[in-house]
């Protein structure tokens, strides 16, 4: 296991995932380091180019926060971006790359532990995984 | 170059002194930067003054916050509407509370991700643009679909408001469905005299026109310039231009009539209400026999809908009181809900009316010429005390199911609406925004969206009316350009977009001077998509989902995200 702060994307629903991250900050819950928040209008607006160029570019792991099924501002954002995902999935495993580095979370305003909590895992599992061989 | 003056909110609470003094520190070196300064009221009207007095005063184009959440400062600069001298999007957050100070421990770590924020957020100010704000006139002009009590309801307050309203039913009068309905139960007034009124005064308005067996046809348009044709049995046809279009056009029932319940002792609490409504004589009678002992069989379809409950619970008390019948209500559970229901049951259950709640639907069977119900009580806790009993009636009361108007379908394809899980119309947000439609400047209402009772539509009437008034009252309608914008000349007319909107916002349109795809003719416009700014929410679903990336959201462009993404090339 090599020691290294992986670096993280969370993708934050402006609806939710974004509200949330607020949350965890009032909660004084501490969060792993070297993570980048993204702020995007609704998790649909994520695009699976963004997924390959982030991890092309530096990120260990990304992690997508949308509403919960069901649950989208915009009805189906969350659901779009979730077939996006699993489009990406396919792409990684064909190059051999793990695909537990792309993830969704769904989560409401109020998980501000949940939050917190999944970027914890996902910072262990990342360590677990050594950094990105995909890295530039 | 950009010049952008950045200031710390310095609000108690918000970041500590020595922090603050620090960051300040760090700022001083960084290039583009035209000042640094701490405010204590960053959203206070006071504050605002001395901001745009600095603002003018140093000629900066983009202003950097350090401080709490975004969300804060968003509400107050985007939508307040306080006068400033820089248009309000191109202020940048850095949200180093939230997600440095009260997530990092230590002091050093928190200044090392502070600096790494401010740098991010000072690279997001330099690619922001402004946005514009754009307004869109509303007549006063309103269609209403459905000519049922909530579609009269809504005609009325809104005609009462001055906006013209266009009433459209599909059938030859008005009232649709309360037809059936003779007595409230909250209430001792006539319903078929109360509706009359209703109709008279409505027929009677000058703001209001009527059009009967007319039906809708056609759509086009978004908020603010609807074009509705619609359509006489004749086949003559008329455009309609409206600002916005309410959507109450009711629910349909279905009788079950398999077997037992086709028998002609099995009537409907419809059937019901008009037996008892025009009956004058004190010995009940159905079919020339005399009623002794009605059972009222509920929630075998509606179990979870509290119309048949309320009906239920009226009938026996009228049947009790006025024709000294014996009344037997086999339920699941009743349903008080309501206003004045509980009291309703209390009164039912003192003038004898025998409850029964069961699991396992009770078996009806015929004796001789009266039907007989077996069932198992359960209202009791105890299993032993749980006794299977029969009932041996004249007549069996069932509920109806309640099923979408068949229209409602059709409509909802038209209309570009979402429909729920049963077919019924769905609204956008079902704790916040119960009547507005996923279309802006759609509104449903009624039972169209879930079988309701009388009360309950008077009140959702009044919910449309009010917001209808609310978004024409001004008379403009005004909205920031925070839309997505296709790009006519990439757009393959993959019809991609126009599918996938929630919110039915982008159109093909002939519009293309020139398109990549197409060699064009001099006088010829190409069709490509478009999408409505006064229709769209900004979402960006679009904008991920064009394979030809011909949509651009115009307040989080591709750019901003990967300046927020903060990766080592660009």
């Amino acid at each position: 296991m090599v020691d290294f702060d992986p670096k993280i994307i969370a993708f934050c629903c402006d609806q939710s995932g974004y509200v949330a991250a607020d949350m965890a900050g009032t909660l004084k819950l501490k969060l792993p380091k070297n993570v980048e928040i993204v702020r995007v209008p609704c998790a649909g607006r994520i695009e699976t180019i963004y997924l390959l160029k982030a991890l092309e570019r530096g990120a260990d792991g990304i992690l997508i926060f949308a509403c919960y099924e069901d649950n989208c501002q915009f009805l189906r954002g969350n659901l779009r971006v979730k077939g996006r995902l699993s489009y990406a999935h396919r792409m990684l495993e064909k190059i051999g790359l793990e695909k537990e580095r792309l993830e969704i979370c769904h989560l409401a305003t109020n998980s501000g532990t949940k939050f917190a909590d999944t970027l914890h895992r996902k910072s262990e599992q990342l360590k677990k995984l050594g950094p990105n061989p995909a890295k530039t | 170059m950009a010049r952008i003056g950045i200031l710390i909110d310095a609000l108690q609470g918000s970041i500590h002194t020595s922090f603050r003094e620090r960051i300040a520190s760090y700022i001083k070196g960084l290039p583009d930067v035209a000042f640094c300064l701490e405010e204590e009221s960053l959203i206070s009207p006071e504050g605002f003054d001395r901001m745009s007095k600095r603002l003018e005063a140093e000629g900066v184009d983009r202003i950097l916050i350090i401080g709490g959440s975004p969300k804060l400062y968003e509400t107050s600069f985007q939508k307040l509407g306080h006068p400033l001298p820089l248009n309000p999007y191109l202020f940048t957050v850095a949200n180093i509370r939230e997600q440095v100070l009260w997530t990092m421990g230590d002091q050093e770590e928190a200044f090392d991700e502070a600096k790494m924020i401010i740098g991010k957020a000072l690279r997001i100010a330099s690619t922001c643009h402004p946005i514009e704000t754009q307004s869109l006139s509303l007549k006063p002009e309103v269609l209403v679909l459905g000519g049922g009590i909530t579609g009269i309801s809504i005609a009325q307050a809104l005609a009462k408001s001055r906006v013209h309203v266009t009433l459209l039913e599909k059938r030859d009068r008005l009232g649709g469905r309360i037809s059936e309905l003779r007595k409230f139960h909250n209430s001792s007034e006539e319903v078929q005299q109360w509706i009359e009124e209703k109709v008279f005064e409505v027929r009677n308005n000058p703001n209001i026109t009527i059009f009967t067996q007319m039906e809708l046809k056609r759509l086009n348009g978004h908020l603010g310039r609807f074009q509705a044709k619609i359509r006489a049995p004749d086949g003559t046809e008329t455009t309609l231009h409206v600002s916005a279009i309410v959507v109450a056009t009711g629910y349909e029932t279905q009788r079950e009539t398999e077997g037992i319940y086709g028998h002609e002792r099995v009537i409907t609490l419809s059937e019901m209400e008009k037996l008892l409504s025009e009956t004058k004589d004190p010995n009940l009678q159905w079919n020339g026999k005399p009623l002794e002992l009605v059972t009222f069989l509920l929630d075998e379809v509606n179990e979870d809908i509290k119309v048949d409950s309320i009906n239920a619970l009226k009938q026996s008390l009228l049947l009790q009181e006025t024709f000294q019948c014996q009344v037997a209500i086999l339920c699941k559970d009743v349903k008080v809900s309501t206003d004045g229901m509980e009291r309703l049951y209390r009164k039912a259950r003192e003038k004898g009316v025998l409850f029964c709640k069961y699991e396992d639907p009770p078996r009806l069977s015929m004796v001789d010429s009266q039907i007989q119900v077996d069932v198992k009580d359960t209202a009791a806790i105890h299993i032993k005390e749980q006794w299977p009993i029969s009932i041996l009636s004249d007549l069996i009361v069932i509920s109806e199911a309640f099923v979408p108007n068949p229209e409602t379908e059709r409509l909802s394809g038209l209309l570009m609406l979402h429909l729920g899980n049963r077919g019924f119309l769905m609204e956008d947000n079902p704790q916040l925004l119960r009547v507005r439609s996923n279309r802006r400047g759609i509104f449903v209402a009624g039972a169209c969206r879930f079988p309701q009772e009388v009360s309950e539509s008077l009140i959702e009437a009044r919910a449309v009316a009010q917001e209808v008034i609310s978004l024409l009252s001004e008379g403009t309608y005004t909205y920031d350009l925070t839309v997505a914008e296709v790009d006519p000349k990439k757009c393959a007319v993959c019809y991609t977009c126009p599918r996938l909107c929630p919110h039915s916002a982008i159109t093909v349109e002939p519009y293309a001077e020139r398109n990549i795809y197409t060699i064009s003719g001099p006088e010829i416009k190409w069709g490509a998509a478009k999408v409505d700014p006064a229709a769209c929410y900004g979402c960006g679903i679009c904008v991920a989902e064009c394979p030809a990336k011909a949509i651009t959201l115009r307040h989080v462009t591709d750019e901003q995200i990967y300046t927020q993404m903060n990766l080592s090339t660009s």
